[in-house]
């Protein structure tokens, strides 16, 4: 805080002047409450009732912690990588004609991914081979 | 992005840091999963789970939950912003933020003691 800034306006936030209000906009903040719920449950469960791998196959016999991590996973890659569709958007600015796509492809291959790790559960059989 | 000198320019920065820090983390977490749990994977779930019980991980453990907290508590104190409560008391909510954060780490320190010292 050496020099004292000419622009110092009374009222903050952590943005710049306007928030641009778009869908990727209240979906970001829809998400982050989502996550709050998902994350905590997850941490709670990866640390409270985490053990061995056959546990971990038992318990997610019960659809609540299918649902648990596939929720998380769903939306926690979309929030993360909308996140950085933000940044990114606002680096490259107007250079970025595939950002979308390729994040929208990136999103997919994860979740599936993720669905796959999953899937050896209840098949007990790799969906694709990884 | 606010400007260098106005209030929030850190929580900007260490808001926009955590989230992608815990991106990261995620691509990590993704691919150790698919090492251990699936059939095909090349490790031992519990030979690895063994090695991440060490004081060290337990300690990364820590500190990824500080950095999420970071995150999560800035973020709802921007999404309180943004039905416009605590604006011109920003100042005090980052504080009461990171404040709140801080005792959740130490409780989760004092919670893990056991699994740091042995
Ligand atoms: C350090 C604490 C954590 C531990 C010990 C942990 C452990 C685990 C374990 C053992 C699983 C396997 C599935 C299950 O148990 O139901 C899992 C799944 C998952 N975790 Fe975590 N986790 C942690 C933190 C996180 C964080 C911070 C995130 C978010 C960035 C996250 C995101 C996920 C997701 C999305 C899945 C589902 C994976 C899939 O669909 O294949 N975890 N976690
Ligand atoms: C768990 C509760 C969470 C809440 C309440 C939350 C909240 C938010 C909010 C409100 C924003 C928008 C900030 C703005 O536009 O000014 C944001 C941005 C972001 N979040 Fe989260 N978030 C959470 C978890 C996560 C997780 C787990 C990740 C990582 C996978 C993540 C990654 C990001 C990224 C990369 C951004 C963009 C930051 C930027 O534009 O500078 N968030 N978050």
């Amino acid at each position: 805080m050496a020099t004292p800034s000419p622009v110092k306006p009374e009222v903050s936030t952590a943005r710049s002047s306007t928030p641009p209000v778009s869908w990727a906009w209240i979906l970001q903040r829809f998400s982050g409450l989502l996550l709050l719920v998902f994350l905590a449950g997850h941490l709670w469960v990866e640390h409270f009732m985490n053990a061995r791998v056959d546990v971990i196959a038992s318990r997610l016999t019960h659809g609540i912690y299918d649902t648990l991590d596939i929720g998380l996973l769903i939306v926690v890659v979309y929030h993360g990588l909308n996140g950085l569709r933000g940044i990114l958007k606002e680096t490259l600015e107007g250079r970025a004609v595939w950002l979308d796509y390729t994040l929208s492809c990136l999103g997919i291959v994860t979740v599936v991914w993720g669905v796959d790790i999953l899937w050896a559960f209840w098949y007990h059989r790799p969906f694709l081979i990884f | 992005m606010p400007h260098k000198h106005t209030r929030g320019y850190k929580a900007f920065w260490a808001h926009r840091v955590s989230g992608l820090l815990i991106l990261g983390y995620l691509y990590l977490h993704l691919c150790l999963l698919s090492a251990v749990l699936l059939p095909s994977g090349s490790h031992d779930f519990n030979a690895v789970a063994k090695v991440v019980e060490q004081p060290i991980f337990i300690v990364a453990d820590l500190v990824l939950f500080a950095i999420i907290l970071v995150h999560v508590l800035n973020g709802l104190r921007l999404i309180v912003a943004d039905f416009g409560w605590m604006i011109r008391e920003n100042r005090f909510a980052i504080w009461l933020s990171m404040a709140v954060g801080a005792i959740m780490v130490l409780i989760a320190v004092l919670t893990l003691m056991p699994h740091l010292v042995g």
